[in-house]
């Protein structure tokens, strides 16, 4: 099936956190420790965001970082760029042929329509899918 | 308690119709289930059956509401809208509640 890679979901994660939290400050540890992601690797992704401006980080003990760009400006496919560090053009020149082809162009069309705000940002995300809403089930859905 | 907007509304009378549900006995069951990354999603579900002793009965822009007790102190002054858009399809919870969200969106803790 396909998924995104496990940096950009991390990365994603660590942005909807920040998102909730509206510019105040964050320390990786937090995030690595409230959003259950390996702090190492967090460290690095965090990196990453920084240097291409997407966070703004803070010196000193309580430093950290928060969002530091408009996040309806980014793609996810810039995202993704950012945080795996391969260049998804030259990844698309690869020896596909035919249908695999296709779907890749389709699949990068979709990833650069679709904002990093879309998914990370409170009211923005899509909580509950059309195709997700029960229909005629007789037994309670609801069990907390 | 719960509202749906105008849009969120127009499109679960849609699905009723295109379902074949009966408009006068469906009601729509909104709540919270535990799972996911951070505490709890959101459901939707259409159902004929009358509500239940522990729900609470709500009306909104013609739909019937339904909460059950446990969720419904998760969902005090939550707002259904509908979105159509690149994303996909469907509804959004916009949650006074929830303090923290993951990534992924499908879930929240309050």
């Amino acid at each position: 099936m396909l998924r995104l890679s496990r940096k950009a979901d991390y990365a994603l994660i660590s942005l909807g956190y920040l998102a909730e939290r509206e510019g105040r400050v964050s320390s990786a540890r937090e995030i690595a420790s409230a959003c259950q992601i390996p702090a190492a690797l967090l460290m690095n992704i965090l990196k990453s965001l920084h240097q291409h401006g997407v966070l703004s980080s803070i010196r000193g003990a309580s430093g950290g970082y928060r969002i530091g760009i408009d996040l309806h400006t980014i793609s996810l496919l810039e995202l993704c760029k950012m945080v795996e560090q391969v260049d998804l053009g030259a990844s698309e020149r690869l020896a596909l042929h035919g249908p695999a082809q296709a779907l890749q162009y389709r699949l990068s069309r979709f990833m650069r329509e679709v904002s990093v705000a879309d998914l990370v940002l409170p009211g923005r995300r899509i909580d509950v899918p059309l195709e997700r809403v029960g229909v005629g089930q007789k037994k309670q859905a609801v069990q907390v | 308690m719960v509202n749906l907007t105008e849009t969120a509304a127009n499109e679960i009378k849609k699905i009723i119709q295109d379902q074949g549900l009966p408009a006068d006995q469906t009601r729509l069951r909104v709540g919270v289930k535990g799972g996911g990354c951070s505490g709890f999603s959101y459901m939707l579900d259409l159902t004929e059956e009358p509500a239940g002793e522990t729900d609470e009965q709500l009306e909104s822009h013609g739909i019937n509401i339904l909460v059950d007790e446990k969720s419904a102190r998760y969902l005090t002054g939550v707002e259904i809208d509908f979105k159509d858009e690149v994303m996909g399809r469907g509804f959004v919870f916009k949650n006074p509640n929830a303090t923290s969200t993951c990534g992924c969106g499908s879930s929240f803790s309050a």
